[in-house]
């Protein structure tokens, strides 16, 4: 077969290069003739590589699959196997044929591309939920006096509500600073030193215990007692006021 | 329901839509039976066309829209920005192609029948609305399922994929033509 030139055309792939090559010689894609195709084959690559194009591994893996099937049909048959069968060609063959219809299919998509353009189309309309509104549909002027009646009767049976009935609920305890400063200096003056835990012993609320702290920090600071600490307990000491006794509470309220 | 009543029902709906209305959806509308439906939809389409109206009524796939009609893009155009594609290369074409015809299809499957590398071709394809991803195959990795959609259907003005000619219709002539010539060759 006489040398084929070509101007270095670029192909979609493999299988169009091998159409191209088909083509070219004017042979059947049922019966290739792969020594000859395999040479132009390998010969294309070799000039892509020359003209610098990246030679893509998709390439190169059709060119060993053609030498292999060259190499099989180089090889002597054994048995009685007709010939047709096994050709190694058959499964590129049937590879070629299903491309090819592809190929032919996108020229046909090629030729439509634009088909549709002169049409122009709306995009999805944003369409407003339409509200179905029954709430006032039965209503009439006679079920509003009605109502306003219904009210009125209400209001006539009404009681004021007796504010003691809540204080078990929203009532607060009053627990006065002042008392409990008065206990604890009292246990003061008689023991002379006290625990300071020993102030919240028989405290029961929350409160209570607020009180009766604020009442040392009150006694502190009127410098009535003093306070000192070792191994973690902390004592309250009885300060012996030197002025008259009396004055002491002066600035202290509840 | 008069067929003047329906028509007018139909007509509504597609224009207050804009995008395409399932025949099922206008058959829940109009409570009638799909040939019934079909029929009328002909019959309107028809008389559009038939009194050059601005507006056509256009299938695509199992659904129908509204559009401009054809002969008025010089006018309506005027309205629009002017935007410019480039037309696909051949490599997605084949792709589109391969997808048109065999959805829904994994990039596994394009890639065998090319024999090359597609993926350039199905990002493409995306961004441009013509493909979209329909779903996963039930198999290991799972890969993803591509189909046309319907802007794919309004681009190429294909009323819907069954209308699409026959795969098989590209090639029965070739081969005719090559094998015989194939066949001189082999008796030289």
């Amino acid at each position: 077969m006489k040398q084929i030139s070509f101007k270095l055309q670029i192909f979609e792939g493999p299988l169009d290069l091998l159409l191209h090559l088909i083509n070219k010689n004017k042979v059947s894609i049922y019966d290739i003739p792969i020594s000859e195709i395999t040479e132009q084959y390998i010969d294309y690559i070799a000039e892509m590589k020359h003209f610098d194009i990246e030679v893509s591994s998709e390439f190169l893996v059709l060119a060993a699959h053609l030498l292999y099937i060259k190499s099989k049909m180089l090889l002597p048959k054994y048995g009685d196997a007709p010939e047709d069968e096994d050709d190694p060609r058959t499964e590129l063959t049937q590879r070629l044929v299903e491309y090819k219809k592809f190929k032919k299919a996108a020229q046909f998509f090629c030729e439509r591309e634009f088909a549709g353009s002169r049409t122009f189309y709306k995009m999805r309309e944003y369409i407003e939920p339409v509200l179905i509104d029954e709430s006032l549909s039965n209503i009439t002027i006679g079920h509003l006096v009605s109502a306003i009646y219904d009210i009125s009767e209400r209001i006539k049976y009404r009681r004021p509500v007796n504010a003691e009935r809540f204080k078990g609920i929203v009532g607060r305890e009053v627990v006065s600073v002042f008392s409990k400063l008065k206990n604890v200096l009292k246990k003061l003056k008689t023991l002379k030193k006290i625990n300071f835990i020993d102030i919240f012993r028989n405290v029961k609320t929350k409160t209570e215990a607020v009180a009766s702290f604020l009442a040392v920090l009150e006694l502190i600071k009127m410098n009535a007692v003093k306070v000192s600490q070792n191994n973690g307990e902390t004592q309250l000491k009885y300060i012996k006021k030197r002025k008259g006794g009396s004055g002491i509470f002066g600035n202290t309220k509840d | 329901m008069e067929i003047q009543k329906i028509e007018g029902i139909i007509e509504a709906v597609l224009f207050a839509a804009g995008d395409a209305v399932s025949v099922d959806k206008l058959c829940e509308i109009t409570r009638i039976d799909r040939p019934t439906l079909l029929s009328i939809i002909t019959r309107l389409s028809d008389s559009y066309s038939y009194n050059k109206r601005g507006i056509k009524i256009v299938k695509v796939g199992d659904k129908y829209q509204m559009a401009t009609r054809g002969e008025f893009f010089e006018y309506v155009q005027k309205i629009a920005e002017p935007i410019k594609r480039n037309p696909l290369s051949r490599a997605t074409l084949e792709v589109l192609a391969v997808i048109a015809y065999k959805q829904p299809v994994t990039r596994a499957t394009i890639e065998r029948i090319r024999g090359v590398n597609s993926d350039n071709s199905v990002s493409r394809l995306l961004e441009l609305g013509l493909i979209e991803e329909t779903g996963r195959l039930d198999a290991p990795g799972r890969p993803v399922l591509f189909g046309t959609t319907d802007e794919f259907l309004r681009c190429f003005a294909i009323d819907s994929i069954s209308d699409l000619p026959p795969i098989d219709e590209f090639v029965i002539d070739e081969i005719i033509d090559t094998s015989s010539e194939g066949a001189q060759q082999t008796i030289e």
